[in-house]
């Protein structure tokens, strides 16, 4: 048996090279069928990769989308919760025949629930709109070969894909900002009820620690804040990045040719 | 890319799928390979004219259409091309946290 030339050896081995499975980021992609050379295997996977971060850009859409139906349901729960503190509870007499204590346990207990179930649903609400993004579409056409990759980027609306990812940064702060304020009351209802309980088993004192609870909740919420927002810019600026390069490499791929 | 007139601007992905057809099968009637990359007979013939000019593929004595080495190359040239440009672009990790 003679040997073989390293162009053979290379040919030869990249025919061999079904590839059956491509690894995209913990997505399986299987090959039907196709026979790719290892440069082959190498671009699809480069187009998997692209299209998986076009898929993400789709989220950032939805959540500018939705963030104002989000900052309803949050505003709304708040506004319900004031409500059902100065109408419902303070005057209507429901909780009149109560001790100062009981009644401070009692409306607090009630209050908090109130921003908790606007918050969870409006979060829950907008993950549902998240999950219902169509992605992945593109995996099957991909498995098909390297030609149906470049058919895939061809057919790409670069344009809509650009847009959608920069017009989607302000929306997707202001969501994580909205968050922080229902979270303030969140804390601040959760760290009165709390502080109070303790107060009260220890000196049977409700409001002795003043306004401490607001300062806690000032510096949780800031933290919190810092970070969140910081990460979501961070996550922004590497979409607008991203955009510039696509912007870029859709110019290119226009004036491709043989 | 208007894939009608492929001699002025061909659709990469129409030739692409011709070129991998013919490294699959070194020789191949124009029918079979009409087939083969799901296009109709016409535009295949529109391609075929504007791959010979090229130098990418010849027709033989028999009529059979054969990839030509420049044929070959341009196809790596193309997947290269493909592998440098999109690896340019850095892919953040979006998490798109809610």
């Amino acid at each position: 048996m003679g040997e073989l030339s390293g162009r053979e050896f290379v040919l030869n081995y990249s025919r061999c090279i079904s590839s059956t499975l491509l690894m995209v980021r913990g997505s399986d992609i299987s090959v039907k069928s196709v026979t790719n050379s290892m440069t082959e295997d190498v671009a699809i996977e480069k187009i998997a990769e692209l299209m998986e971060t076009i898929d993400s850009v789709k989220k950032y859409e939805i959540l500018d989308r939705y963030f104002k139906k989000f900052t309803l349901i949050v505003v709304a729960s708040l506004v319900i919760m004031v409500i059902a503190n100065t109408v419902l509870l303070s005057y209507s007499g429901l909780v009149t025949e109560f001790s100062r204590t009981q009644r401070f346990f009692l409306t607090y207990s009630l209050l908090i629930t109130i921003p908790i179930t606007g918050t969870v649903i409006g979060i829950l609400f907008v993950r549902a709109k998240i999950n219902a993004i169509k992605t992945g579409l593109w995996k099957d056409e991909l498995s098909k070969g390297f030609p149906s990759a470049l058919k895939l980027l061809s057919e790409i609306k670069w344009e809509s894909s650009i847009t959608a990812g920069s017009s989607g940064g302000i929306g997707y702060v202001m969501y994580g900002l909205v968050k922080g304020v229902a979270y303030w009351f969140i804390i601040y209802f959760a760290l009165n009820l709390l502080l109070n309980t303790f107060t009260y088993l220890i000196f049977h004192q409700t409001g002795v620690l003043g306004g401490s609870a607001y300062w806690f909740t000032i510096l949780i919420v800031f933290v919190y804040l810092k970070r969140d927002l910081s990460r979501r810019i961070k996550e922004i600026r590497a979409i607008d990045k991203l955009h510039g390069e696509l912007r870029r490499f859709s110019h290119e791929l226009r004036n491709a040719e043989f | 890319m208007n894939s009608e007139t492929p001699s002025s601007k061909p659709d990469l992905y129409v030739v692409a799928r011709i070129i991998q057809s013919l490294k699959k099968k070194n020789r191949v009637n124009k029918t079979a390979l009409a087939n083969s990359t799901e296009l109709s007979y016409d535009r295949l013939i529109k391609y075929l004219d504007w791959l010979t000019i090229k130098g990418f593929v010849v027709i033989d004595e028999n009529g059979l259409v054969v990839l030509t080495k420049a044929g070959s190359e341009a196809y790596e040239e193309l997947v290269q091309w493909i592998i440098k440009h999109v690896g340019k672009l850095k892919f953040p990790r979006l998490p798109a946290s809610t």
